[in-house]
Order: C-alpha cells, then sequence, then structure tokens
C-alpha cells in the first residue's frame, strides 16, 4: 500500500514537472515587451535588404523544395537584392542529379519555360553546408570571421529588412534538414531573438512552406517580425504538379501561388504586404494558410512588398563631405 | 518440496552487489551524467555593466563646456519679479531633473557663434515639440535667424517637451547634452562710459547652459591659482594658462575677490565663475568695466604671440568672462578688445589689428564646439546654403559614442545571457567581456586626466583608442563563434527522451533494492 502511494506520488510529481514548462509568454507581457523594445529603438526607415533562402531536403523526390528556394532566389534578384545580399542554402543539388533528365537544369512548371538553375546564381551553402547549426549561426552571425567568406555571412545590421524562406519537410514545430536533424520552432524564435538584441535587423518578414507550417512561428517574441506559413497544425502542404518527364512534383501549391502573385510585382509597385496575404485561397493552396502580424506594429495594407522582395530603401547622407574626398 | 534456506553468504553477496550498484549509480553515474548534459556557463559579471551606463550618464569627473545657446526665461509672460523667481526656480528644477513638468514658456535664444540654420534647426525642434511660439508663420516658411529672439511656449499638459528639445539640440549640434548647468548672471544695465553689472539672484534672465561633454579634465571647486600642473600640451596654451592663472591670482587678491568663490578651469579658453553667495549679489554691488580693465592693465601681463594666417604676428590675453553683457553681441569695452558673452574675451597689446585675433579665437571655439557642415536647403526660396566644414576634432564625441556603443553591447549581453538559459558561455567570452570592460574604464580613467596627471591630445587619442577597444572587443564578445545556444530541448523533451533510456535501468535496480531492503527486515 505504502509502495502504491510512493508510486502515484512520483507519477504526479513527473506529471507536474513535465507541465511545468509552459513557455509561452502571455499576450499582454509580449506586447509589453515589444512596446519597450521598441521604444528603445529610434524610429527609421530600412536602408538594405537581405534574403536568407534555404531548402533543407535532400534527395531526387524533393526536386520541388529546390525548385521553390530557387523560384524565390530569381524573384527577390528580380526586385533588386543582389547576390551579395542574399544568402542561398540548396541542400541537395538536383540539377546535377544522374536521374535529371534534363541535367543542369531546375524547371519551377512543366511548361519548362524557365530554368531557374542557369549560370547566374550563386549558392552559398550547398549539400552536407546546409545544416541547423549552418542556418543558425548565418542568422546570429555566430562565425569565425578568419574562416567564414563574407559572401556567406549575413552582414545586416539595425537598419536591415530580412526575408526569410525556408521549404522542406517538417511538423508541429520542427523542420528536418537533410533528413538528419531538425531545428525547432523555439531554435528559430531564439535566433531572431539574438538577431534583434545583437541589431542585425529593422524588419523581418518570415515565410515558410511545409507540412503544419504555421507552428514554426508561433513561437516568435521578438519586435518586427511578420510571418507566414503554408498549413496549419496536423495539415498536410501539397505540391501543385509534376513534370512526367522530370518524373517528379516540381513545385508547391503554397510557393507556387506566392510566385503567381509576386509575378505582378515590379520594382516601383504600389502592392502592399497585406494584397498578397489577401490572395490566398484556401481552396487553391489546398491548405489554410497562416499570418502572425501581432509583432509587427506597421499597418500592412501601407507596407510596400518591395521592403522586403526589392531594394528600394532611403539613403543615409553622409554629412562629412571632407571625408568622402579622403 | 520445501526450499533449503538460502545460505547466508549468498544474502550477503547479493546485499553487496545490489549496494555497489546503486552506488555507482549515485556516486558516479548521476555526477557524470549531469556534468556531461549541463551547459557550460561561465559566470559574467553582468552587475557592473548598468554602472557603466550609470557612469557615462553622469558624466562624472568629465569637463563641459558650454554651447553658445541659452535658454532663457521669457519674462513677458510673468507679471512681476516674485512669479519670476518662483517660475526660474520650477523650470530650472524641471529642466535639471528633465522630468517634464509642466513649464510655462522659455525662450530659445542663439548665440553668435551658431550659425542661422542652427537658430532655425533650434526653433524647429521645440516647435516640433508641440510648442508654441510667438511668431504666428507655421516654420518652415518663416526662417530663424540667430538675431531672433522667440519664446516657446509649452502647452499646460506637455509631456516630455523638454527632453525632445534637448535630444533636437543634441541632433542639430551633433553633441552629447549630458547635463545642464544653470548660471544664475547679472543683469546688465548700460551706462555712460561703463557697463554696470549688477547682480540678482532671480534676475529677468536666468540662463541655461547646456553643457557638451568634452574630453578635458576638470578640477571643479578647486582654485587654478592653486593648480602647478600642466594642462595642456601646446605651448602656446600653455603660455596662455599662465598668464590667465596670473590673472585670476591678482584677481582674488583684488577687490574683485568678494564676488568670487571659486574659479573653474572649463577649457583652454576660458574660466568659469561661481558666484560667492547670492547675499552678495543681493547688496547690489556694481563692478565697472573701467575698474576690471584697470586692474588689467595693472598686471603687467606679456602678451603671447601668434602667427595668423596671413603671417601677421598678433599678440593677445585671455580675458574672463567677469563682464556679461547683452549676450547676443560683441560688446567692446575697450577701444582694443572685445568679450563674448560666457566666453570670455580678448585684449590685445599691443594694439595690433583686432581682425586677426578674432580670427584665431573664433578658431579656438570653432575647434572646440565642432560645429557641422552640412547643406541646408531653404524651402521658400530653394536657395541652398553651406556650413562651413566639419572640423577635425571629433575625438572626445567619438570617444563617447564609442563607450556609448561598448556599453550597449555588453548591455545586450548580459541581456542574452540572462534570458537564454540555454545558451552557452564560455570562457572566452569571460575574457572579452573583462577586457572590454578593462579598456572602457582606462579611457574614462584617460578622459578624466588622472593617469598622467594631466589631459592633452595625446591622451585624448589614447582614450579615443581604448574606447573603441572596447566597443570592438564587446562586439566580439557578444558574436563569440562558441557562445551559441544549445539545442532547444524542452523539460517535456528530456523526459520524453531519458525516460525510455533510464527507465529500464533502473528496473532492477529498485526490484533489487527492494528485495535486499525486504530480507533484511525479516531479518529483524
Amino acid at each position: 500500500m505504502r509502495m502504491r502511494i510512493l508510486y502515484s506520488i512520483i507519477l504526479l510529481a513527473a506529471l507536474l514537472l513535465v507541465n511545468a514548462d509552459d513557455s509561452a509568454i502571455p499576450d499582454e507581457q509580449l506586447q509589453q515587451y515589444l512596446t519597450d523594445q521598441l521604444a528603445a529603438r529610434p524610429a527609421s526607415n530600412h536602408t538594405n535588404n537581405w534574403a536568407v533562402l534555404v531548402s533543407t531536403s535532400r534527395f531526387w523526390f524533393n526536386y520541388r523544395h529546390l525548385a521553390n528556394v530557387l523560384s524565390m532566389y530569381r524573384t527577390v534578384k528580380r526586385l533588386g537584392i543582389p547576390d551579395s545580399q542574399i544568402i542561398l542554402m540548396l541542400a541537395d543539388d538536383v540539377a546535377c542529379n544522374p536521374r535529371n533528365a534534363f541535367p543542369g537544369t531546375v524547371y519551377n512548371n512543366a511548361d519548362r519555360a524557365l530554368d531557374l538553375y542557369s549560370n547566374n546564381i550563386e549558392v552559398d551553402y550547398r549539400g552536407y553546408e546546409v545544416t541547423v547549426e549552418a542556418f543558425v549561426r548565418v542568422l546570429t552571425d555566430k562565425v569565425d570571421p578568419a574562416v567564414t567568406p563574407r559572401s556567406k555571412r549575413l552582414l545586416t545590421d539595425e537598419n536591415s529588412n530580412i526575408f526569410i524562406y525556408m521549404t522542406g519537410h517538417g511538423g508541429n514545430e520542427f523542420l528536418k534538414f537533410q533528413d538528419a536533424e531538425e531545428i525547432s520552432a523555439f531554435d528559430i524564435a531564439d535566433a531572431i531573438a539574438q538577431m534583434w538584441e545583437t541589431k542585425r535587423y529593422k524588419e523581418i518578414f518570415f515565410m515558410i512552406d511545409t507540412c503544419q507550417a504555421n507552428t514554426m512561428y508561433s513561437k516568435f517574441y521578438s519586435p518586427n517580425v511578420v510571418a507566414v506559413g503554408s498549413s496549419e497544425l496536423d495539415e498536410s502542404s501539397y505540391s501543385h504538379h509534376a513534370d512526367s518527364d522530370v518524373g517528379v512534383a516540381v513545385i508547391d501549391r503554397f510557393t507556387y501561388y506566392n510566385l503567381e502573385f509576386l509575378e505582378k510585382v515590379e520594382k516601383g509597385s504600389t502592392l502592399t504586404l497585406q494584397d498578397l496575404f489577401d490572395s490566398y485561397d484556401p481552396a487553391e493552396i489546398h491548405s489554410h494558410a497562416g499570418l502572425r502580424s501581432d509583432l509587427y506594429r506597421r499597418n500592412l495594407s501601407q507596407v510596400p512588398i518591395t521592403d522586403f522582395f526589392g531594394n528600394a530603401q532611403a539613403i543615409e547622407i553622409d554629412e562629412d563631405e571632407e571625408e568622402e574626398e579622403e | 518440496m520445501a526450499l533449503s534456506p538460502e545460505p547466508a553468504e549468498a544474502v550477503s553477496l547479493r546485499r553487496n552487489v545490489v549496494f555497489s550498484f546503486w552506488a555507482v549509480f549515485l556516486f558516479l553515474g548521476l555526477p557524470l551524467w549531469y556534468q556531461t548534459t549541463a551547459i557550460h556557463r561561465t559566470p559574467l559579471p553582468l552587475s557592473k555593466v548598468p554602472k557603466l551606463n550609470a557612469l557615462l550618464e553622469s558624466g562624472l569627473g568629465l569637463a563641459d563646456h558650454s554651447l553658445p545657446i541659452a535658454v532663457n526665461l521669457d519674462s513677458s509672460c510673468v507679471a512681476d519679479a516674485g512669479t519670476v523667481a518662483a517660475v526660474n526656480e520650477r523650470l530650472g528644477q524641471s529642466l535639471l531633473k528633465s522630468s517634464g513638468d509642466r513649464n510655462p514658456a522659455f525662450t530659445i535664444k542663439v548665440r553668435d557663434k551658431a550659425s542661422d540654420e542652427q537658430a532655425h534647426a533650434a526653433v524647429e525642434t521645440a516647435y516640433e515639440a508641440d510648442c508654441t511660439w510667438t511668431k504666428k508663420t507655421p516654420l518652415p516658411k518663416t526662417r530663424i535667424s540667430k538675431t531672433d529672439k522667440i519664446s516657446i511656449y509649452i502647452p499646460e499638459d506637455g509631456g516630455n517637451q523638454v527632453d525632445r528639445i534637448v535630444e533636437g539640440l543634441e541632433s542639430i549640434f551633433k553633441a552629447d547634452i549630458l547635463f545642464f548647468n544653470r548660471h544664475r548672471l547679472g543683469s546688465v544695465e548700460d551706462a555712460p562710459g561703463s557697463i554696470l553689472v549688477k547682480g540678482s539672484p532671480y534676475s529677468e534672465q536666468v540662463h541655461f547652459s547646456f553643457t557638451l561633454l568634452v574630453a578635458y579634465g576638470q578640477d571643479s571647486e578647486q582654485s587654478l591659482a592653486s593648480r602647478t600642473d600642466s594642462v595642456l600640451d601646446s605651448q602656446t596654451q600653455k603660455s596662455w594658462r599662465s598668464q590667465i592663472s596670473a590673472l585670476v591670482s591678482s584677481l582674488e587678491n583684488s577687490e574683485l575677490s568678494r564676488y568670487l568663490s571659486s574659479i573653474t578651469y572649463d577649457s583652454d579658453i576660458g574660466f568659469q565663475y561661481i558666484s560667492k553667495s547670492d547675499a552678495d549679489m543681493l547688496a547690489g554691488s556694481t563692478v565697472t568695466a573701467d575698474q576690471l580693465s584697470s586692474l588689467m592693465d595693472s598686471f603687467e601681463l606679456q602678451p603671447v604671440t601668434f602667427k595668423s594666417e596671413d603671417s601677421a604676428e598678433v599678440g593677445f590675453f585671455q580675458f574672463i568672462y567677469l563682464l556679461l553683457p547683452d549676450s547676443e553681441k560683441t560688446t567692446r569695452s575697450r577701444p582694443m578688445s572685445f568679450t563674448i558673452a560666457n566666453w570670455g574675451g580678448v585684449i590685445l597689446s599691443p594694439a595690433l589689428e583686432i581682425a586677426s585675433a578674432t580670427k584665431i579665437f573664433e578658431k579656438q571655439i570653432d575647434k572646440l564646439l565642432s560645429p557641422v557642415s552640412f547643406i541646408l536647403t531653404d524651402p521658400t526660396t530653394g536657395s541652398t546654403s553651406t556650413l562651413r566644414p566639419m572640423r577635425h576634432e571629433f575625438a572626445r564625441i567619438a570617444t563617447i559614442t564609442n563607450l556609448r556603443a561598448a556599453s550597449d553591447t555588453l548591455s545586450a549581453l548580459s541581456h542574452l545571457v540572462t534570458s537564454l538559459k540555454e545558451m552557452a558561455v564560455p570562457q572566452t567570452v569571460r575574457d572579452l567581456f573583462d577586457s572590454s570592460f578593462f579598456e572602457w574604464r582606462e579611457s574614462v580613467a584617460v578622459l578624466h586626466g588622472r593617469r598622467r596627471g594631466a589631459y592633452n591630445k595625446v591622451s585624448e587619442q589614447l582614450s579615443l583608442r581604448r574606447a573603441a577597444a572596447a566597443a570592438r572587443v564587446a562586439k566580439k564578445a557578444v558574436f563569440e563563434k562558441n557562445m551559441m545556444l544549445n539545442m532547444f530541448v524542452p523539460f517535456q523533451h528530456k523526459v520524453a527522451v531519458y525516460l525510455p533510456l533510464l527507465g529500464p535501468g533502473l528496473v532492477p535496480l529498485f526490484i533489487s533494492l527492494k528485495r535486499v531492503l525486504k530480507e533484511r527486515r525479516n531479518q529483524q
């Protein structure tokens, strides 16, 4: 009898301990935190744009994830972000896969009108370099400057707007990297918190296309972050269509419809983030795309989409004429 | 068939085996598990970080120079002297505390050495802080010149306008305005042949001089005459100082000494004086300019010789500002001399071309104030005007900027380490932290002039280098590559992982322990 009581106590204590660690921050507390943080920083416009584009999947049948990322890569480059300000992480090289019927190419549509893997791409992290650690180090700049070239570093400052795009296979609060490890929603949230603390961004637009994608941004708690995901908790993300000659699906639905919208955006476009989010149709995407904007204090209908996808920016004028001459 | 009782040796052996397993589990396994799974976090002296900012903000030991801006009470908004006094006191207190209390009004007057553009910008700053002003035309259509006297009225429900105005002024003058000094100055009346300085504790004009943090040692409350160390490295400036010391020393021994309680050396171009007491000032004693002039004539000081840009040699003395004429004007109390309110003046001896001396004197002031250069466009006419180019005297401001950057970075590090419990903190971070802290303190120590007993251009550069090193090392610490956040493993996950791993191993341990205990109880 006494042993039974003892076991019950141990079980109860274990349950209590398991439930004790609830990391969700109450909304009021979070909003107060955001207000304090934003008040401590001077208000200014962003002066430079960066993009971090990550495909975390390996293997030939994940062709579409590579195509997703390369499509986004093409879009941000088209709208003005230079290669030097894009960190491109590709976990596999399907273009050179022996199964590729069109060697050296990657297409995102069965019509194969546009080769995304032309000779004008710069991959910063490829193959087994694409790890959770490498991704977190890129975001937080915890790298050894002596051995890491500048082209592989996210050299942002407190006036940088960053577009982060991730795609791969994921689940509730995690995203697989390389079929070997996974990054959790907490990892990304804490990495962004470190970025904020070390003044490495002004605003972040986080986009993720994976199963249960909306759970990946649920743990964010840093200011000036707006996030979208392709699917809700317990909901899968689906591919759009397959190319019978390539033999696999070539693009995911969420990314496909994002691109469909982004193709309409030009450098001087007045389209806003709200316009993009309004364009999401669950019937087409086959999942419920999510939006998290409680960390973002600007009115989304007044934020030009080129604030993240383009390179339109305020200019800092150096008043020191003498120094310029020198 | 009943089993024969187990031999006592076997029971004893089993007991020893069980206890041995438990001993290994408790004394070796658990500590080893704890050591190998714990995140290494070197303790950082984080409590030091807030003190840096406090030290920086307090400006301890850092000398101050008055910017040529005065915020004066506008006497037109109050009825009588008693009200003026009360308002002065309240305004002064609120300004000193920067508390943003309601203030009835104040006037921004920009003095001679500021530009029209700076004057306009200063008023615009107040205007943008939701203050009303005497001119009805909205800014920026009206251009403010430095000769305009603009009264700014802070609304009754005004919040932090004072702070905002000060911040605006900081940005206009590219300076760190850390605190105010409140000076009570005598009102000035013109009399034939002389300038009267009449003291009053609450005169119509109460000057609040904003102070600019600069890298010169301050010896407040210390008579200059008692100083023996050399402060300035330049031979010329040394010469200046020796003459000024002699002048001040003479003044202290003269009948004027009753007005002087201490003289503060605050720059290479001037002194401040602090009145002995309000009672003396209330007595209404007056000092005439002629009295002062005759006093100075009696000193028989040798003039300093300078080579001006046109190669003409000029000589002059520096003149402390005991006389305070109209702050907007350059007043000539003698044919070959001039004074600048709050900045002292120059007396030429022998009589040379005053323009050359004025030019050098202006250079000194410009050097001190480090005026910025920028192009301004007049919105009404579209014409542009360029201010003078920036002087290469930003060392002190850069030092302060670096010190602030270093303390900000260390604050960020402190916040990261305390908020992210899973963050590893290697020893290298501690070393970098200590190094940055050391450089920070060294820079401030040099600023204080304690290191070499003096502060000069060399130590100014040294201080700047130290401050830059502090900022650089602090940044290195916060971006230390080994200070990584361990992949997040919440407690639920730890239980989920370790329970299946350790659980099966624990079952035989518990069962055997239970049996051994039962046997022991039966034996008893």
